[in-house]
């Protein structure tokens, strides 16, 4: 375990890095980071004034502060590793990930981070916690309630990976990587905000509901410690998927030749 | 005798799909695909030694990768048996990956914006590798690479030759037993070739490693290994010492004559094969019994200025090997 979290460790010192590499893209990143917060910040306020369905601005401001961090963990970690897959199958780089002695999934998942998501994780972070003081959460919610969402980012990364595994079979994972990010921001409302075929599938076909709408409801205290438990089996059970769906992939895997 | 890498009766089989080119084609390859089967690697045997460098040689598409990839478990082989170190590479155990490398000269796997130090650093994590002990093997094989003065630049400012030793600094800093060498000096200059070689030839003395090499330049292969295995279609074609390799296939010896005038082309043609004429230089292949007639034939009948023998270079052979197995 600490193997892999040294690992951890060094690869995001190695992305942050990178983004330093190019001065230019690195202001540019952050100016856009601070105009984009303040944007976001003004239209939370605007949303909390006119109300969102039949939720007070400050129930709101905890859902979408939740969806604002999740479009950040899509834009900081999980896209920019799907592409690096991605360009691995397509340049037959692949086989240097595969040769080492750690588990290849996880080296893959989490080779990369991009400094552009950022925004969102940060403006997410100021929306979820002015919410949660807004209401008076206690301590026991908040904590219950982060580890819930922590591990929603976690199930919608492996869902997420899980599709991209059709890049055994598929160059399009770009596409792939905009659609999931595009359905998970349909979680900023709660799924009984959709009609019944959108929810069923924001529920059941897309973890949209178990990743996003859960942890804002433990959050708000309105579910059990219990569900924490749910949605870590349900993390266990996807993260098998994925080593299955990576087991069969790599059985179609020839790489590209030299 | 134990041996660092079996393989026995090693095959793969591959179906690729095939398309007609056109409209209809690409229409006929949406609606229903057809494969064609290829057999890349067909029963090839051999067994290294420890220690021992081999040169794995055949032309482009002779099975070459292919097997080299089932050696370091990334394919698993179709059938017959590969054993390296004594483990089953396809089961792709951490104690089996730690103890080998492959090295593709056309795929990079350091992280091009940034230091090679960076990506060392990454890879010392990965294989576990402590902080000091990292520092004292980065500062080792950098020395003999001579990369001393660059692992602080980003590797996109590096030299192909600079690159191509930091890709073995990287891939050599957990100490492997075993080294897969898949055209490790590809594209690049002369000079860059021979450090590539003296640190290959370096590494494998000091650590007693094994290592199966793959070159297209055949100046690798004479540097590095005495023992050569050759594939070609997927079939073992010879696996022995390379001098012998070039006495079965080149019953032929090179013959270089400078000239002081030109002459009758029906001259040059009773010594040998004529196979180039530059001004007043001529270069023939003589079948090695008829070596001593041709050069008294050339004293006697042309106007030598200076003559020399030599082997033909091993490209020559082999293109003329594989061509006329078709």
């Amino acid at each position: 375990m600490r193997g892999y979290l040294r690992i951890l460790f060094r690869s995001l010192e190695a992305a942050v890095a990178s983004w330093t590499e190019y001065r230019l893209d690195f202001f540019a990143a952050l100016l856009t980071t601070l105009v984009e917060s303040a944007g976001r910040v003004v239209a939370i306020l605007s949303l909390a004034r006119v109300g969102v369905l039949d939720l007070d601005p400050d129930r709101a401001l905890v859902y979408v502060g939740a969806a604002t961090l999740m479009s950040g963990f899509f834009v900081s970690v999980v896209g920019p590793n799907l592409v690096a897959f991605s360009r691995r199958l397509l340049e037959g780089t692949l086989e240097y990930v595969l040769l080492r002695p750690r588990d290849p999934v996880f080296l893959l998942m989490t080779e990369t981070a991009s400094l552009w998501g950022m925004t969102d994780l940060w403006a997410g972070a100021i929306l979820l916690g002015v919410g949660l003081f807004r209401l008076g959460a206690g301590p026991g919610e908040v904590l219950v309630g982060a580890l819930a969402l922590g591990l929603g980012m976690v199930l919608a990364y492996l869902f997420a990976f899980l599709l991209a595994l059709v890049g055994f079979f598929s160059v399009y994972v770009h596409n792939l990587v905009n659609l999931v990010a595009g359905l998970f921001g349909a979680g900023q409302y709660p799924v009984r905000a959709y009609a019944p075929l959108v929810r069923a599938l924001l529920t059941f076909v897309v973890p949209v509901y178990l990743a996003l709408n859960l942890p804002v409801e433990l959050f708000l205290g309105a579910r059990g410690v219990g569900a924490v438990l749910g949605l870590f089996l349900a993390v266990l059970g996807l993260w098998l998927l994925v080593r299955l769906g990576f087991a069969l992939g790599l059985r179609f895997y020839t790489s590209a030749s030299s | 005798m134990d041996y660092a890498i079996v393989a026995e009766n090693l095959s793969k089989t591959f179906w690729v799909a095939e398309k007609e080119p056109g409209f209809l084609g690409t229409l006929r390859h949406l609606v229903r695909r057809r494969y064609r089967r290829i057999e890349a690697v067909r029963g090839v045997s051999f067994a290294i030694r420890p220690g021992e460098i081999v040169g794995f040689l055949g032309p482009n598409g002779a099975g070459k990768t292919t097997t080299l990839k089932m050696l370091t478990g990334l394919l698993y082989p179709t059938a017959g048996r590969a054993e390296v170190l004594g483990y089953r590479p396809q089961e792709r155990r951490p104690a089996f990956l730690k103890r080998i490398t492959l090295v593709m000269g056309n795929k990079a796997q350091l992280l091009w914006d940034l230091p090679v130090l960076d990506s060392l650093r990454i890879q010392a994590a990965v294989y576990e590798i402590p902080e000091a002990e990292c520092r004292r093997r980065v500062g080792r094989l950098a020395e003999m690479l001579g990369l001393e003065g660059v692992l602080r630049q980003p590797v996109r400012k590096l030299s192909l030759g600079q690159r191509m030793k930091a890709e073995l600094l990287a891939a050599l800093l957990h100490l492997p037993r075993v080294l897969f060498l898949d055209e490790p000096t590809l594209g690049l200059d002369v000079n860059a070739q021979a450090a590539v070689r003296d640190f290959v030839r370096a590494y494998a003395r000091g650590e007693g490693a094994t290592v199966l090499l793959t070159s297209h330049y055949m100046a690798d292969v004479e540097a590095l290994a005495e023992r050569v295995i050759v594939i070609h279609k997927g079939r073992l074609f010879y696996d022995g010492r390379l001098g012998q390799l070039v006495e079965r296939v080149a019953p032929h010896k090179e013959l270089v004559l400078e000239l002081s005038r030109p002459v009758e082309p029906g001259l040059l043609a009773g010594l040998g094969e004529v196979k180039e004429q530059k001004g007043l230089q001529v270069r023939f292949l003589v079948p090695r019994e008829r070596l001593v007639e041709a050069v008294g034939q050339a004293l006697a009948l042309l106007p030598v200025r200076d003559l020399a023998v030599t082997e033909p270079p091993l490209e020559e052979v082999f293109r003329r090997v594989f061509s006329e197995e078709g």
